[in-house]
Formats: structure tokens, sequence, C-alpha cells
């Protein structure tokens, strides 16, 4: 097969005839490459002196030194060697022992002998007045009078809140907000360090409690005001969403520390005549005041006309531990505890409810025992997780314990209201209360000397007066920062600054588990 | 005027409800009977002494004719009784929180 194709292929190309061509191909010429240089090599050989150096340190130092020591377990640690005369040491220890004796079983039979030492507070008792401090200026309104105080954070400042209590309808007041740096040098009561006029009334006032510039007011028409007065333009927040606003007077302002979040940024808080009870985010930007939370309390609903109309909420205090806890004061009297972490939803017909930001919860946890009138003031104790005190339009000041539904301690001072209570920053069992006539009453939980134990004293044991005769106390405020500083604004327009004595300052060792007792003990009873 | 009586004094004493130890120096400061430990009773001895020379001498000020015969001394821990006789003294420790 093969050899026939080829044949073909051969007679292919036979047939077609070949056409030769010439042709030249370029000439390449290779030039030949010869080193001319002769190949040097030198031969060097390099060496440096090469010595091996050894050198030998001991740097190893060993000391020994022997000493014997010898730890007699039996009683070396007094002197054996010592003669004494056994006859006359034996005559001692006659003389001796008795007094040991007794002074042993005296101790023995007290189960805790620094209980029963109480310190005694020598030098005055009274309590020396530092200022009066008055703004003459918005005090020209008769009807204007103190009705909110807030130390600074530094406690150097008191801010002090103007406006009137008798409103019918609209307020048509000029409010106003002042502070006075008390530990200034030359402090001139009448005139204010700084102040601010506000629109209406102010009818709460907050300081921030790290920020010592930063103050949130409350005012009559439900507006609520943040300024810091470090800054050049001081009014830094306010609320601009109208929906979210308070529809009355904001009752009560305070700043907690948020307790879902960081735990480290305050919220301001807000309660109000509408029954709401709202959770600013106080710091934001573009000066929004930001509704973070809501909450409204309302009547139980029933089938009655009245039913889910909203109670006013006049007073709240926060738990210091667990800062999700609050109790609040109503104007009808009912005491509630609340919590953040609620979840139950408002059933009410309230208008304006469905169109805020935030949906409104029920923060109702727990009722408590009611008072038969509005309650102005609540507080937590700072000592004791569980204790707080309420006082109301009925002239009573009351001891609950959060865990008992009924009051523990009742004190009526037949003074007239109380419109503000507030507990010692400094002594567990020390309260002081704000009346209507009796200027403010300090009282001392703690039993005194001489008197039968076990039974609370229920009268004041101090009497401060107002700046006025008429005037009642509308505000009264410690010093968290110099807890001898209390400082109690009037209805005359004064804010009275006093200087406790000693005694009511300084704890006692077993102060603190009193209050326990004292709290404990409510639940018997 | 035995050791035994002594030692049963000495014993009452330590037996005694709370009482963490007992320590008799003399008049020079040395510890003659002692139930702390070696350190304890060195620093007790010396300056529980100078303490109880103190007061002595501040008593005598006060009235040369009077004699201090006794002292405690409360602390958050304990008692520290001490009955300075002429020629020793006797210091005791008792808790406060004995229950």
């Amino acid at each position: 097969m093969r050899s026939s194709n080829r044949d073909e292929n051969d007679s292919d190309a036979f047939r077609k005839g070949l056409g030769f061509t010439d042709e030249t191909l370029p000439v390449i010429s290779c030039k030949e490459v010869v080193h001319k240089d002769p190949i040097h090599s030198v031969n060097a050989s390099v060496q440096t002196k090469f010595e091996v150096k050894l050198e030998e340190v001991e740097c190893q130092s060993v000391k020994r030194k022997e000493r014997e020591v010898q730890v007699d377990l039996g009683e070396k640690s007094a002197n054996d060697e010592i003669q004494i005369d056994m006859g006359r040491f034996n005559k001692f220890l006659g003389r001796v022992e008795p007094l040991v004796q007794h002074y042993l079983d005296e101790n023995a039979d007290r189960p805790n002998i620094l209980r029963q030492i109480k310190l005694r507070h020598f030098g005055d008792d009274s309590a020396q007045e530092l200022f009066t401090l008055t703004y003459p200026e918005v005090l020209v309104d008769k009807e204007i009078q103190v009705t909110s105080l807030s130390w600074s954070a530094n406690g150097s400042s008191v801010f002090v809140g103007y406006g009137s209590t008798s409103h019918e309808g609209l307020c048509m007041h000029k409010g106003a907000v002042c502070s006075w740096n008390i530990e200034r040098y030359k402090i001139n009561p009448n005139k204010p360090d700084m102040t601010v006029e506000t629109t209406n009334c102010v009818t709460a006032l907050a300081c921030h409690p790290e920020r010592p510039g930063i103050v949130a007011a409350g005012l009559y028409n439900g507006e609520i005001l943040v300024w810091d007065f470090r800054e050049q333009d001081s009014l830094i927040a306010r609320v601009l969403e109208r929906q979210d606003l308070h529809r009355d007077s904001i009752t009560s302002l305070q700043w907690i520390r948020e307790p879902k979040l960081s735990k480290k940024k305050f919220i301001l808080v807000s309660t109000s005549q509408d029954g709401r009870i709202l959770l600013w985010n106080p710091l934001p930007s573009k000066n929004n005041l930001k509704l973070s939370d809501a909450y409204f309390v309302s009547t139980k609903i029933s089938s009655s006309k009245s039913s889910g109309k909203p109670i006013g909420v006049i007073s709240i205090t926060f738990n210091l531990e667990d800062s999700e806890t609050f109790v609040f004061g109503c104007d009808s009297g009912q005491l509630y505890k609340g919590s953040l972490n609620s979840v139950t939803a408002v059933q009410s017909r309230e208008e304006g409810l469905t169109e805020m930001t935030v949906q409104p919860k029920n923060p109702i946890t727990m009722n408590y025992q009611s008072h038969d009138s509005p309650i102005y003031s609540v507080n937590f104790s700072p000592f004791n997780r569980h204790v707080f005190l309420t006082s109301g339009h009925d002239g009573q000041v009351r001891i609950y314990s959060q865990l008992f539904p009924n009051y523990g301690r009742c004190f009526a001072a037949a003074q007239g209201a109380i419109f503000s209570c507030r507990w010692s920053p400094s002594r567990p069992l020390v309260f002081a209360v704000g009346s209507e006539h009796g200027g403010t009453l300090i009282y001392d939980l703690e039993p005194q000397e001489g008197a039968s134990t076990g039974l609370l004293s229920s009268m004041p044991v101090q009497e401060l007066p107002s700046s006025d005769k008429g005037s009642s106390i509308t505000c009264l405020e410690f010093n968290y920062k110099t807890p001898n500083i209390l400082a109690c604004g009037d209805s005359a327009g004064a804010v009275m600054v006093w200087k406790l004595a000693e005694r009511f300052t300084t704890a006692q060792n077993d102060e603190m588990e009193n209050l326990q007792i004292l709290a404990k003990s409510f639940g018997d009873s | 005027m035995s050791q035994a009586e002594v030692d049963d004094t000495l014993k009452r004493i330590q037996e005694h409800k709370g009482v963490q130890g007992f320590l008799i120096i003399n008049n020079d400061g040395i510890p003659i009977r002692s139930s702390l430990d070696s350190t304890l009773t060195q620093q007790y001895a010396a300056l529980i002494k100078s303490l109880s020379d103190k007061a002595r001498s501040a008593i005598r000020d006060i009235d040369p004719t009077n004699e201090l015969v006794f002292f405690r001394m409360r602390t958050k821990k304990h008692e520290i009784l001490v009955a300075p006789d002429k020629e020793y003294t006797m210091i005791v420790l008792q808790a406060t929180d004995a229950s």
C-alpha cells in the first residue's frame, strides 16, 4: 500500500512539472575570536593570625554560712531563765486574777462588746445657718416660690428652680433657674451666680450626677430643658418631637444610670401629672432629647367611664442597687413599685398615646398600702436596698420595705402636708422632711440614750425653721458631697443652707445593721 | 505557793470565754509567762510595757498618792486587759466578737 501511494505522489509531481529558481544566500562570515589576554594567575595565601584565646573566669560565688535555727515548739516565748520568786509571783496572781476575771466575765456577757459603745457627740447639737439665698427679681411676683432644688455633681453649687404652685389653667408666671456656689469666698445671697429665665414655672430640677455644669429642668407646660452652664450657648437639649412631650406639668426629674446598655451613661427620667413616666436620652446630637422609653400609669380597666384615665405621677425614686426597680407615688395617693423591664402593653383610650415614638408600657409590678392624699415625695434609702420613705399631703411620713405591701412605720408630724422627705446620705437612720407649717424636721430612728430601747421615737429630734414664719418647706436636698449641708427651699422663695451638727452626720457602728433589722421587722407587723 | 497553783490560775484565765492569749511580764519588760507565739509576745511585751509605764506616770502626776491598778483597751478585733502590779504586769487579750 505504501509503495503504491508514493508512486502516485511521484507521478502527480511529475505530471505538473517543477520550476527551479536560483537563489543567492547571504554570506555569513565568522570571525575568529581569540582571547589574547594571557591568563594571570597569582597564588597568594592570606592567613590572619589565628590564636585561640581561652579565658576562664569563675563567676559563681557561693558563700555558705551555717547557722542553726531551732524553733522550740514549747513555750519558749517567755523567758524561763529569769528567776522568779514563786511566792511573790503567786501573790501577784492572787491580786490580779480577780480583776481580770471580773472584766473577762463582763465582756463575755456581751456578745459584742463594741455594740454597747455608742459614739457620744459632744458640742452643739444645733444646726448652723450658713446662708439664706434669695433672688428678689423673680420674687416680685408674690406667687413665686422655690419649687425645686438640686446640688451640682461636685457639691459646690446649689441650683434652685422658681415657680408657683397655684395655677388655674394656664401658667402665666415667669419661672427661673438660679445657682449659687456656696464655696465661693464672696457669695452674695441675694444675687445668684447664674440665672436663666423660663417661659413657665419651673417644677422640677435635676443636676447631672457626674458633670457639674449640666442641669435639667421640667416646666409646668411639660417641657424639659437641659442646660450646660459651662457652654456659651447653654441650652443643649430640649424635646423637639411634640408628640412625645408631656401633656401636663412635670412633677419630678431624675438622672439614673442607663440600666440596659453600658450602665455608664446617664438617662433622664421625667414624671408628670399626665400619668407618663418617660425616659430620655439626654445628650444626643442636634439638641434633641430623644425618647428612649415610655411608661403610662392609668386607672384599672373596667366598664366604668373613668377606666383607663391617667393617674398623675408625682414622685419617683429609683433603687440604688437594682436600677431597674423604682417606686412612685401618685396624685391619688396610690403607691406602686414599677420596673423598667415591664413589657405589659397599656390598655387605655387616652389620646396621644399611639402617636408617641415609643409605645408606652404599664410599669406597675406591685401595689403598696396607699396614702389618703397625693404622695409628694418618695425616697429610697442610700444604705438599704429595701427601705424607702414616703410623705404626702396627709401629713404622714411612712417607712416601707419594698418587700412588704404595708408600711412599717408612720410618723405624723401634725404640721400640715409634708412636701419632701430625704434620707441622710451619711447616717442610715436619719432623715429630714419638709413640712407645710413646721419647717424642716429631722428624725433620728436611733434609740436615744436613756429611752427605752426598741421603741422608736416618733418625735423629730430637730426642727429647722423656714425663712419666713408662714412659709412652708417645699423641697429639701442633702449635699451628697458634704453630707452635713442641707438646703431647704420654702414657699417664701428663699433657700436656707444649713450646716448640721456632727450628731446628724457621723454614723454609729451598728447603724446599718439596725436599719436592716428595722426593715426585716416590717414583715412581722 | 507552788508551780501547780500558778499553772492552775493561768489555765483558768486562758480557758475563759473569748480569751485569745495572756502574757505576764516583769518590771524590765521581759516576758515570764506567755501563751502567745514568740514574736507577738515580744511585741506586746515591749509595746504594752511602755504604754503602761506612761499610764502609770500620768496617774501619779495627777495625784502622787494614787496608783494605776488596771486598764483595758477596746479595739475592733479584741480587748486588751492590762493589770500592772508592783513587780509584774498581766496582759490578757479577749476577742470582742466572741459569741
